[in-house]
């Protein structure tokens, strides 16, 4: 072959691998431009369109379902008829985030069997509350009934045992095996007891199990830390609290009953809470309603001190991100 | 004048009509979006439609289409331009030969149009196309030197290599904040807009193999052709043409107040005319308005977090430069319909 010849066939080799990266350099604009449209037509909606969504437009007030007779968690003073407590301060900062101000947000006393169902007493009829926080531990069972619907969870404790002051240290569930065990009847401390071979004598409210306690009849409670430390608090000279060694870790959730829109906004609100430094709204609800009882609780701890991992919501334009 | 001597020569008829109707269809396009809106904003329902068309005035509506359409016609006129060009310089004799759309338009369309594209452009796409618009121009610039002057090795050397070099030299510092910041955030999509450009001018200088370069260029750019009104309907559906508010009505006795949403149609001297998101319309008498607040619409939260010196990948430069207004309180809480 001729020098021309060589180098003219060289050329059109070149030519050859140009065309072809054109070509391609031509479908990769075509993917792009693809990829483009369809982050813009599938984008997230925002925090106004899922408060639309979740028919809390127009809603003139929020109706929480929460309990009144945990000290620390949820207590209405007979007196005054005012709510508090750590559930308390989580509605009103979730209240805040979808946009309610606190005299907007109404709390309804809502029992244990009910929450599932998102119904509460109002007066002499139930109605249908937006949300139940209510120290709802999530668990696969609860996640599966038809309108329950978790948030991220707000609050990590574990099951432990309260007896009367003196009792002998209880170091594990099975040092109660054949004894009388009071828990509540929908609590998922029932499960623990009922390994352990105690007599487990399930009941419709704590006041029940209080009175068992005091009178002798039940020799312990079991339930969530959190909510045992309250009472042991409220009388540290009668009560005791004892740490039984469970692995198992106690979740509380926001049950927005099926309403997926609600989930994310209330998702959105914890994540923000976490993710903020200048919201400090759940580390001031910690430190108001259950740092002062852990002192009168130890060995027990009430519950872990920082507020649970919330994974990243899918929500255009959050406040805190 | 090219339309006349096109008329006039035999085999080309089909074409010419389908051009004449092209120029027949475009200004009657958005006539029909303009009402096609309506009717939506009406929820399809006629007697809504014609209390808006009674109150709504023309400019209002067409204020609203220019407003969320202006990035639309350089997107159009560069890429068909460009393919335009792509074509005739990757087949030079079957261009010649058998003109297409795609090489009339790119024909006739002069320099300094192409130029104040450009510039307009740059004044109206979001910060995150800005350097697919670069590599649109020096593509453009690139295919015209090389349509022009085919032998000429020394320029086309400059304005195929040399050129797109430089560019994606400049680029690349300006833009790689960004880029970083989209990685960092997990915006994969946008940190491959802001990227791939710059790399992708270099391959789109040259020609692609001749066999194919018809298809290749005409079937997306015709699909692209016949769905582009449709796209621009879904646009402008979604565009809103009325302004939001919230009505704080006064509080009967013995009830809490009311508040109003929806979308202000008309104020007279007694009704406020509104139309909710339903499509009901509402007259709510003037002596019943405690307050009255605008509210904000959705379409303005941006979605991305990047940002470039304070500059969001999600405004044009237009929008970033121009004083914008103060968003205002994000908690008014009678827009979510609850009085204050």
């Amino acid at each position: 072959m001729t020098r021309v010849g060589a180098a003219n066939t060289r050329r059109n080799r070149w030519k050859i691998v140009g065309a072809l990266a054109s070509l391609v350099a031509l479908v990769a604009v075509a993917v792009l431009i693809w990829l483009v449209i369809d982050e813009l037509v599938d984008r997230p909606p925002t925090a106004a369109d899922l408060t639309e969504q979740a028919g809390l437009v127009g809603t003139a007030e929020l109706r929480v379902g929460v309990k009144d007779d945990i000290p620390g968690v949820a207590y209405r003073d007979p007196e005054t008829g005012e709510f508090s407590g750590f559930d308390i301060d989580i509605a009103y900062m979730i209240a805040a985030d979808l946009g309610f101000q606190p005299h907007q947000v109404r709390f309804m006393v809502i029992e244990d069997e009910d929450r599932p169902k998102m119904r509460a007493r109002d007066g002499d009829k139930h109605i249908t509350v937006h949300l139940v926080i209510a120290h709802y531990s999530i668990n696969k069972t609860r996640e599966d009934e038809a309108r329950v619907s978790f948030s991220a969870p707000y609050l990590f404790t574990e099951q432990s045992v309260m007896t009367r002051r003196g009792h002998t240290p209880v170091h594990d569930m099975s040092d109660l095996a054949g004894r009388p065990v009071c828990t509540v009847s929908t609590s998922t401390s029932m499960s623990p007891a009922e390994e352990a071979d105690a007599d487990v004598m399930p009941k419709q409210n704590y006041a029940e199990c209080l009175r068992g306690l005091r009178d002798g009849t039940f020799e312990a409670v079991t339930s969530d830390a959190a909510i045992l430390a309250g009472f042991v608090a409220a009388e540290p000279e009668v009560f005791e609290h004892h740490d039984i060694g469970l692995a198992l870790t106690e979740s509380w959730g926001v049950n927005t009953g099926g309403n997926e829109a609600l989930r994310t906004l209330v998702n959105m609100s914890l994540r923000c809470s976490l993710t903020d430094p200048n919201d400090r709204d759940w580390e001031d609800a910690y430190d108001k309603h259950l740092r002062p009882i852990e002192k009168v609780n130890l060995p027990q701890p009430v519950a872990i001190d920082e507020q649970p991992q919330v994974d990243e919501v899918n929500v255009r334009g959050t406040p805190c991100e | 004048m090219r339309v006349a001597e096109d008329v006039g020569k035999p085999g080309r008829e089909p074409e010419a009509r389908s051009f004449q109707w092209t120029l027949a269809l475009l200004p009657a396009f958005p006539i029909v979006l303009l009402v096609l809106r309506l009717w939506h904003l009406g929820r399809q329902d006629l007697n809504t439609m014609l209390v808006l068309v009674q109150n709504v005035g023309p400019l209002d509506l067409v204020s609203a289409l220019v407003i969320s359409t202006m990035w639309v016609p350089p997107v159009v006129l560069l890429t068909g331009h460009a393919l335009g060009l792509l074509y005739q310089v990757s087949a030079p004799a079957r261009a010649a030969k058998r003109p297409t759309w795609l090489t009339r338009t790119a024909d006739a369309t002069p320099d300094w149009a192409i130029g104040f594209t450009v510039m307009w452009a740059a004044l109206t796409w979001q910060l995150r196309f800005l350097p697919a618009l670069a590599m649109a121009a020096v593509v453009i610039l690139a295919l015209t030197v090389r349509k022009r002057h085919p032998e000429d090795g020394r320029r086309i050397r400059v304005a195929c290599l040399y050129v797109p070099l430089v560019a994606a030299a400049a680029t690349y510092p300006l833009v790689w904040p960004a880029i970083t910041s989209a990685v960092s955030h997990g915006e994969i999509t946008l940190a491959l807009v802001l990227a791939l450009p710059p790399v992708l001018t270099l391959a789109l200088t040259g020609p692609i193999p001749e066999r194919i370069a018809r298809p290749v260029i005409h079937a997306p750019a015709t699909a692209v052709a016949l769905a582009g009104p449709f796209v621009l309907l879904a646009i402008f559906l979604r565009t809103p043409v009325l302004p939001s508010v919230a009505i704080q009505l006064e509080a009967l006795e013995g009830e809490s107040a009311e508040v109003v949403l929806g979308y202000v149609v008309a104020v007279d001297d007694t009704v406020t005319t509104l139309l909710d998101d339903s499509g009901t319309v509402r007259f709510v008498p003037n002596t019943a308005v405690e307050a009255k607040v605008l509210c904000a619409g959705a379409e303005s939260v941006p979605y991305s977090e990047v940002d470039l010196h304070g500059w969001h990948v999600e405004e044009s430069l237009m929008e970033w430069y121009l004083p914008d207004r103060d968003p205002g309180p994000t908690d008014e809480v009678r827009c979510a319909g609850r009085p204050r």
